[in-house]
């Protein structure tokens, strides 16, 4: 085993591809997302398959999932959420499978990468802003000079609206990703120094014991910390939309 | 407050460690840092994120996320006629209810007027019945009345007939005259009169 703590962040590519002249090698990260997405699909589609009154307990997940995220899509979208809950639901999804498989000892968390955050970030972002721009036309700059704002404030007003603006895929991803990594790490280096400790001997073992109970709640901290990240990263995604869909 | 408490801690929890690793891996002065930074690995990343993104939104649009929709809606509908049912048989109780009480408060009338009907009734039989009884009894007692002043009346007309016989009787036995039985009468009578003046 490395030493080295970032080591459980780099790639491994399980199978080379090649699309043209771009490098897009299948490894374990792809694969956790592909298991990902056929997990999410499994449960939501599988579970429902019976559509039953009285709901079974996957069919129950399915819907607390659905219902909360809905709730969610419904209090900053109101009539539009049905429009937009599809997206919402599958960036929660994607996020939160990120977050939990990475909880899984020897799981790649495809989250702790910041492009993939990033990209996920950009994605939603650029679809509230592309949206803005098709319900309210040039309408949408309007955003960046809030009412009731006095015009001699507009020279500060606007940038200040728009740096905000243009911060937040890079505050959607970053929050998510470091959460991720530093999460890991932790629990990477303070599991490495319960072998290191074992490896000692004598001695040791108590201390180790106490090392490995802290691990372990902090185990239970990462799972929640997954859980709120994706919730986050979902309300965020329709605090976006919002702005778009509406403006102010 | 509580997320964002969370959120804090867990961040700068994971401050510390990260902190000690960069340093350490600066000051080993190797190791090429993040390997999430390595921006070859980005296109590849990037189209298998694509890929996942749009295998689960193709399929949450078209088909699962509708389909719970559905038992949701469904289960809803299911309630709605439910709860409906329960207030239909609810007004329905209420009704027989009412009915019920109407009816019961109907004959507790009827009941009433009956017995006042009955009492009205038996107080009238009784007060005829007494008073025909009163008339009778003081017939009796006015023809009781008649026959005693009746024998009281002949009594007395046959003591005037004893009272002459004894009269001439005497006249007869102490006088040794024979007297005329109507004198005999006529005098006791006057007697009679005068004793009773």
């Amino acid at each position: 085993m490395s030493d080295n703590i970032l080591e459980q962040f780099s790639l491994k590519t399980l199978v080379p591809l090649h699309a043209g002249s771009l490098n897009i090698p299948f490894t374990q990260s792809s694969a956790f997302m592909i298991a990902g997405a056929l997990l999410t699909i499994a449960l939501m589609t599988l579970s429902v398959r019976r559509k039953a009154l009285v709901p079974g307990r996957w069919q129950n997940v399915s819907e607390i999932l659905y219902e909360s995220i809905f709730g969610l899509t419904k209090e900053y979208l109101n009539d539009e959420a049905r429009k937009y809950f599809p997206f919402v639901f599958t960036v929660f999804m994607v996020v939160l499978m990120g977050n939990l498989f990475g909880l899984i000892p020897f799981a790649y968390t495809y989250t702790s990468q910041i492009i993939v955050t990033g990209a996920l970030a950009a994605l939603v972002v650029g679809f509230a802003t592309l949206l803005g721009f098709a319900k309210h036309g040039l309408h949408f700059f309007s955003l960046f000079f809030p009412k009731g704002t006095p015009i001699v404030m507009a020279p500060f007003i606007i940038p200040v609206e728009i740096i905000s603006y243009l911060s937040r895929p890079v505050s959607l991803s970053i929050r998510l990703c470091l959460n991720m990594v530093m999460g890991h790490m932790l629990m990477r280096l303070i599991g490495g120094f319960c072998v290191t400790m074992i490896a000692l001997g004598i001695g040791m073992k108590l201390f180790t014991a106490v090392t490995f109970s802290v691990n372990t709640l902090l185990m239970a901290l990462e799972c929640l910390v997954a859980l709120i990240q994706a919730h986050v990263f979902a309300v965020l995604t329709c605090v976006y939309l919002k702005d778009g869909v509406e403006l102010h | 407050m509580k997320r964002t408490a969370f959120i804090a801690l867990s961040v700068t929890a994971g401050l510390l460690p990260a902190a000690q690793a960069f340093a350490s891996d600066g000051g080993a002065g190797g190791g090429g840092g993040l390997p999430q930074m390595d921006a070859s690995t980005y296109p590849g990343q990037i189209f298998w994120l694509a890929v996942s993104f749009a295998l689960i939104y193709v399929v949450m649009a078209a088909i699962s996320l509708p389909r719970v929709r559905e038992t949701l809606d469904r289960r809803q509908a299911h309630k709605d006629s439910n709860l409906d049912k329960a207030g239909q048989f609810n007004d329905e109780a209420e009704k027989v209810k009412k009915a019920y009480e109407k009816s019961l408060a109907e004959a507790q009338k009827k009941a009433a007027t009956a017995m006042a009907a009955a009492a009205r009734d038996a107080s009238a039989k009784a007060a005829q019945e007494q008073s025909a009884f009163a008339e009778k009894a003081r017939k009796r007692l006015a023809d009781t009345e008649r026959n005693i002043a009746k024998a009281k009346t002949e009594a007395l007309g046959s003591m005037t007939e004893i009272a002459t016989g004894i009269a001439a009787d005497i006249t007869q036995k102490v006088a040794n005259l024979s007297v005329d039985e109507a004198d005999a009468k006529r005098a006791v009578e006057t007697a009679l009169k005068e004793h009773a003046a």
